[in-house]
């Protein structure tokens, strides 16, 4: 197995606090400073991969042992209105309850 | 009621049921008392479903009595990874952000209060109609994201060999569940080696069939192109009869395959003599335990013995598995973990105040260290700019990877190597250290990028030495697309002359 490249640290920690917003994450700064540790880490091992040339390698997203069926276009039942709300943290009005995110006029 | 009824194999358990020498009642009871007695110091179960347990198993009792014929898992007792939808009953797959009460406090961090989904994984279905007796949730690595157990939100599960050690993961508890025998079979999902590393370290059998084989509807996602369910049990033929009960095509899920279902169970007892099994080198490289090696090295033997024929084989591009599979498994999870929001189901954060930080909010208390690592890593390989240098590349590596195999496949009929590189580890050993975790999977990764069927079988246990106790060792078998069953005839034949055959912990039970 390939050693672990002693690498510097890829990302600087402003970097990991946006990609955290954008992936919907609130951490504390030490969370960050601790990701910022690790991610840069695993990238340093994960550039090996640049390695290998994979030009005109087709990429793989899926492995297709065979080709998927189509599912008949039928009408199905869904799920229940009061199932489908069963599990939900907060419920108003028969939907999900949630802080309004709509600018009033 | 004598316990040991429990030991049985899966075939040999169902047979008794059905023929009424035991009831499914009496079984179920001897699996809720070995859980009652030993589960406190191994933690398989994160939920036990008792009562509906033993409803399950006078129903199974009930449709004896009319004369009706019985399924292949007459009053077996199974136990779930709790990453399976099982309906009405508590579902967390091992994380917090599942959990309906609050996310944060030591008070609220009950499995108990788990999401309750509304229906049943299609494997857990097909379980029911077979009359097997679901008897709770397996713990696991939260999103079954871990080789060791320890990301649990709860608590992590212990090795009943060593319980100051890891039984592996992500399956953990499933695996511990079999090898301490508390049921004879359990449930487990497979995404980067996350049912053989178990199965090794705990000295069980483990399935990671085909990609497609089995129904992930109901499958709690982790890295979708990846994620397969499979079996654990004591005996190749228990595990064989149970990956027969949940192979198949399913409508719910678009990427199951259509192919019929072999009979595993009748492919264990065929005779292997003649078959051509492929040693890959890379498989035995720096970084393998010793004592690993050799008792690998002697099932090998065993299978020449038994008229195999070795050949050496390469799978040159083995040491990218791990890199790959870390960016694409990352890049899905990013994805796919991006439903736990607070607002449908799960726990919510209080007092956000707009709808972005309640999502941020309740994600950032919901989700533990590991989960977050991986989504922020995700997050990065997909985003603007990275995407081509990583997820683009990985995928393309992965394409080297699939060819590695079917290069071998033109020469021999299966692979035979390692599972893991190492035997199960102390807990809190590798914790702090993700990437000597994540090295942990060196072996497994490459069936799972390739979509290959593959399992873990037990051979020699190492020799006790400098306080460490004896521990289980696992030999994998990886096989073409859909060769389940090839596999499963040579890990039958294998174990009939393993040394590890019949081979059980000595559970304390307190």
């Amino acid at each position: 197995m390939p050693p672990a490249p002693e690498g510097p640290a890829t990302l600087a920690e402003d970097e990991v606090r946006s990609l955290a917003r954008l992936a919907n994450l609130d951490l504390p700064d030490t969370e960050i400073r601790r990701l910022t540790g690790d991610l840069g880490r695993i990238l340093a091992y994960v550039r090996q991969l640049e390695e290998l040339d994979v030009t005109g390698i087709e990429p793989t997203a899926h492995v297709a042992i065979e080709r998927a069926e189509l599912r008949a276009d039928a009408p199905h039942e869904s799920l229940p209105h009061e199932i489908a709300l069963r599990e939900a943290p907060r419920t108003s009005m028969d939907g999900f309850a949630v802080p309004g995110f709509v600018e009033e006029d | 009621m004598d316990a040991t009824v429990l030991d049985r194999s899966i075939p040999e358990l169902a047979g008794l049921v059905a023929r009424g020498e035991v009831s499914a009642e009496e079984v179920t009871r001897a699996s809720l008392d070995r859980i009652a007695q030993r589960d406190g110091a191994l933690g398989a179960f994160l939920t036990v479903q008792a009562e509906e347990a033993l409803q399950a198993a006078r129903a199974v009792d009930q449709k004896r009595a009319r004369g009706e014929a019985l399924g292949p898992l007459a009053g077996v007792p199974i136990g779930i990874k709790d990453a399976l939808c099982t309906r009405d009953a508590p579902t967390t797959a091992g994380s917090r952000i599942l959990l309906r009460a609050a996310s944060k406090g030591e008070a609220a961090l009950d499995p108990r209060s788990g999401f309750r989904p509304p229906y049943d994984a299609t494997v857990v279905a097909r379980l029911r109609e077979a009359d097997a007796v679901l008897v709770g949730k397996t713990n696991m690595d939260e999103f079954a994201m871990g080789s060791s157990n320890e990301n649990s939100a709860f608590f992590p599960a212990k090795n009943p060999w060593d319980p100051s050690r890891t039984p592996g993961g992500s399956s953990g508890g499933s695996a511990v569940c079999v090898a301490a025998g508390l049921a004879p079979g359990a449930l487990g999902s497979d995404t980067g080696g996350s049912i053989r590393q178990p199965a090794a370290l705990t000295g069980t059998v483990g399935i990671k069939p085909t990609y497609g084989r089995v129904s992930r509807y109901g499958l709690i996602a982790f890295a979708s192109s990846l994620d397969q369910v499979g079996p654990f049990a004591a005996d190749v033929r228990s595990a064989a009869r149970l990956l027969g009960v949940i192979a198949g095509r399913d409508p719910h899920d678009q990427t199951s395959l259509g192919a019929p279902v072999a009979a595993y169970e009748a492919a264990c007892g065929r005779d292997v003599r003649g078959m051509r099994i492929g040693v890959p080198e890379e498989y035995f490289a720096k970084g393998l335990e010793p004592a690993v090696e050799k008792s690998v090295r002697e099932a090998l033997a065993g299978l020449a013995s038994l008229g195999c024929e070795l050949r050496p084989v390469h799978l040159p591009h083995t040491r990218y598995a791990v890199a790959t599979y870390y960016v694409l498994a990352t890049a899905e999870a990013s994805s796919n973990l991006s439903r736990y929001d607070g607002v449908r189901f799960g726990a919510r954060a209080e007092g956000a105040e707009s709808l972005g930080a309640l999502y941020a909010k309740t994600r950032g208390e919901g989700f533990g260290r590991e989960v977050a690592r991986r989504i922020v890593l995700g997050t990065y390989v997909l985003s603007a700019g990275y995407y081509d240098a990583y997820y683009l590349r990985a995928q393309r590596v992965r394409t080297l990877i699939r060819r590695d195999f079917e290069e071998a496949f033109r020469e021999v009929d299966a692979i035979a190597a390692p599972v893991s590189p190492m035997v199960a580890f102390p807990l809190g050993e590798r914790v702090d250290d993700p990437l000597a975790m994540y090295l942990a999977d060196i072996y497994t990764l490459p069936a799972s990028l390739a979509g290959v069927p593959a399992l873990s079988v037990p051979c020699a246990p190492t020799p006790a030495a400098n306080g460490v106790p004896s521990l289980p060792v696992g030999l994998q078998f990886m096989g073409p697309p859909l060769e389940e069953a090839r596999l499963c005839a040579l890990a039958a034949a294998w174990e009939g002359i393993s040394p590890a055959r019949g081979l059980r912990p000595k559970v304390s039970t307190a």
